[in-house]
């Protein structure tokens, strides 16, 4: 009887505990209800309609979904997304993991370096865009520049077609590594130094060390940077609208520059929100499919 | 004594704010909204604001709000679609038609029997600026395509002015075999800049006539007089002749290409003439009418109307509106337009007697020469539906990129000409 009691008191105040927690989070569940449902639901509605933004809008059904299945167009961009993503695992991660491998092991200035590699970071993306379309233009930039050394051929770096995504990809991601420095700097500084100095003491050198024993240790820093970076790729927008308007012809055009286009100068807002439907969709098909893989057990 | 000096201040400040609100929101006082592209150039924006000074001290009870926008057209797209938007609407006369077939603006027949705007302008204007039949808009000014060359360049070298598409290819080729650029061309900061090659390549490739019967339906955009016009221009670009790296460069630094020399003629529209003097360079530069690239068919100057201003539907004061675009378009307003550059379509107006650059007098007479003659073409911006247009300029320099065919490109606009027909999008003129 006693022990009925008891356990009808601690389901009483579990209970308590959960109204308490509910109640501490209804404000920013509703906020985010509002801020970001209210625009999905509403973006959902838009994309079954023909909707050119003036005219009243026609219900069409699944039409937009059918039609951007047969668009060779925004395959091409979302082909360039892939790239944009492969080149942002790869580079700016690789780069950031190293300088900050190196400069973890810096004794005296590294704030210093820490500042100073971190000074693109505040540099607008508008600001940094033009800089770096300055630097890329044929006449005064580095092209020009090689140009008098007497290369020939130099790359043409927003003119050429196949280098013109790559172009913008390293300006973004001059930007983008120094923050992941940072992530990864705080990561390591967690590390424990004992485990590393016995694999020192066992003979192994500083990059094993470094390969074998503290990358593991900062694994889930590396995995979220990853999953940010990859739903990153595929919503990022700024520098390709900026420096190269998805150009020359569509040789860096983006599934979000292409959503923008459509919406805004192509009069077919029903059409861009089914585009950034999709666009939605994979970003949570990817968040699902890690969070299975996680409860399967993988460590990522 | 700190309580008293608190309290003084704050009652004068309460004053003050009140008289303050007094004038400005005086009783009976009519406010309208105008957006104004923030990219404008200064002189425009002053001229802009000194009309609105000139007309508010004319009519202390219209009061004239100026908001400069990045986009005033977009920015009043989505408001007008909200139920809003300003009271004065800034833009193209493409998608003027689009708003006025939805009942977004309002018809100005009954203001333009009132300000008698039939005699002001030429029926070309009224018919650019109608919609079944109603007219809706006052243009914002007026462009034509013209090459700009450099006059010193063509006498040192003997060349001359091409008559001809074979004509033109030639000059082409000796300016390249003299290392120099033919024609200057920019669109990193503007792509909507490709509608100028498209609108030229058109009215010298088509001519008036099939080019009319094109934006009529009467002729399919994948017809043979198309695709000859398509493969013209393409062919100038792939050659160089038209700068391949345009989208690599600005404006701006196309215009410099030229008046520093190193390319022989930019083909553009007659608001270049004030940036070119300005840019001052150290040789003479005159236009010439691109010649048509068709046997048989005469050469036209592509024409457009710059924008156009229209009345909101959702506008308080209609009369307190038309009121200001009347006073904005009076001859004697309009023509100071001319000092900064600006045609303007409006019978009127003495050019004469305006203290204006010689250049842009020069321009304005060429065009009104050739409007006289009747021999003009149809500018993308003012004539050209919606959908069709943006996807010729959005897609040209993929074909010049050998990222889509030819064929697919007229199979593209013939779909979006098709939409654009369903949706009444085509003009009639």
């Amino acid at each position: 009887m006693k022990q009925i009691t008891k356990r009808k008191t601690i389901s009483r105040i579990e209970r308590k505990r959960e109204i308490l927690a509910w109640t501490m989070i209804l404000p920013a569940l509703l906020l985010n209800v509002f801020i970001m449902g209210g625009p999905i639901v509403g973006t959902f509605g838009i994309s079954l309609t023909d909707w050119d933004g003036i005219r009243a809008p026609h219900f069409i059904g699944l039409d937009n979904f059918k039609k951007l299945s047969l668009d060779t167009h925004f395959l091409w961009a979302a082909l360039n997304n892939l790239k944009w993503a492969v080149f942002f695992l790869i580079v700016p991660v690789a780069f950031a993991l190293i300088i900050a491998g190196i400069i973890r092991k810096v004794k005296r200035g590294q704030l210093i370096y820490r500042t100073m590699f971190f000074l693109p970071y505040i540099v607008t993306s508008v600001v940094a865009a033009k800089i770096w379309t300055l630097l890329y233009s044929p006449f005064y930039g580095i092209t020009a520049w090689l140009q008098n050394l007497g290369i020939s051929n130099p790359p043409r770096f927003l003119a050429d077609p196949n280098l013109a995504l790559y172009s913008v990809a390293f300006v973004d991601s001059w930007r983008y590594w120094v923050f992941l420095m940072v992530l990864f700097l705080t990561a390591l500084s967690q590390v424990d130094q004992s485990i590393e100095e016995a694999a020192m003491i066992d003979g192994a050198n500083k990059i094993q060390t470094f390969i074998h024993v503290t990358i593991p240790q900062i694994r889930p820093t590396i995995s979220m940077v990853l999953i940010l970076t990859t739903i990153w790729s595929v919503t990022t927008f700024d520098f390709v609208y900026l420096m190269t308007g998805g150009g020359p012809g569509s040789s860096s055009e983006l599934v979000s520059t292409y959503m923008y286009r459509l919406a805004l100068q192509n009069q077919q807002p029903g059409y861009a929100s089914a585009i950034s439907l999709v666009m939605v969709l994979f970003s949570v098909v990817f968040m699902s499919v890690v969070g299975l893989l996680r409860k399967r057990g993988w460590e990522i | 004594m700190k309580r008293k000096t608190t309290l003084f201040c704050t009652t004068a400040l309460a004053a003050a704010l009140a008289a303050g609100g007094m004038t400005a929101y005086a009783e009976g006082t009519s406010e309208l909204t105008i957006f104004w592209g923030s990219e404008e150039s200064t002189e425009y924006t002053d001229y802009m604001n000194q009309v609105i000074s000139e007309f508010e001290a004319a009519n202390p009870d219209i009061k004239i709000n100026l908001f400069l926008v990045s986009d005033p057209e977009g920015q009043a797209k989505q408001q007008m679609a909200a139920g809003g938007g300003p009271d004065l609407i800034n833009i193209d006369s493409t998608s003027m038609h689009i708003f006025a077939s939805s009942d977004y603006l309002v018809p100005l027949d009954s203001y333009a029997q009132q300000y008698n705007w039939s005699s002001r302008f030429d029926q070309w204007v009224v018919d650019s600026l109608s919609y079944d039949g109603q007219w809706y808009g006052l243009p914002g000014m007026m462009d034509g395509m013209v090459v700009y060359y450099n006059d010193d360049l063509f006498q040192e070298n003997g060349w001359k002015i091409p008559e001809s598409y074979d004509e033109l290819v030639s000059l082409c080729q000796q300016m390249t075999e003299k290392n120099i650029l033919p024609f200057a061309y920019g669109t990193s900061d503007y792509k909507q800049a490709n509608q100028w090659w498209i609108s030229q390549a058109f009215c010298a490739g088509m001519g008036q006539e099939d080019l009319h019967k094109l934006l009529q339906g009467e002729l399919e955009w994948t017809s043979d007089e198309v695709r000859n016009t398509v493969d013209q221009l393409v062919n100038l670009w792939k050659n160089n002749y038209i700068y391949k790296d345009s989208a690599a460069i600005t404006m701006d630094e196309a215009r410099s290409l030229f008046t520093t020399g190193k390319a022989g003629m930019y083909m553009s529209g007659t608001w270049e003439a004030a940036p070119l003097d300005e840019a001052n360079p150290d040789f003479t530069w005159k236009v010439y009418q691109m010649p048509s690239w068709r046997d048989g068919v005469d050469s036209v100057l592509p024409v457009a109307l710059g924008g156009s201003f229209s009345i909101n539907a959702k506008c308080e004061n209609p009369d307190a509106a038309a009121k200001f675009l009347d006073y904005m378009y009076q001859p004697e307003v309009a023509a100071r337009m001319l000092a900064f550059g600006t045609l303007y379509p409006e019978k009127d107006i003495d050019i004469s007697a305006i203290d204006a650059p010689e250049n842009v007098k020069m321009l304005q007479n060429f065009v009104d020469d050739s409007l006289e003659t009747g021999k003009v073409g149809y500018c993308a911006w003012s004539y050209w539906p919606a959908n069709t247009d943006t996807y010729a300029w959005n897609t040209i320099e993929s074909i010049c990129l050998d990222q889509i065919s030819v064929d697919e490109y007229l199979t593209s606009l013939q779909e979006n000409f098709q939409l654009d027909q369903e949706k009444g999008n085509v003009l009639t003129f």
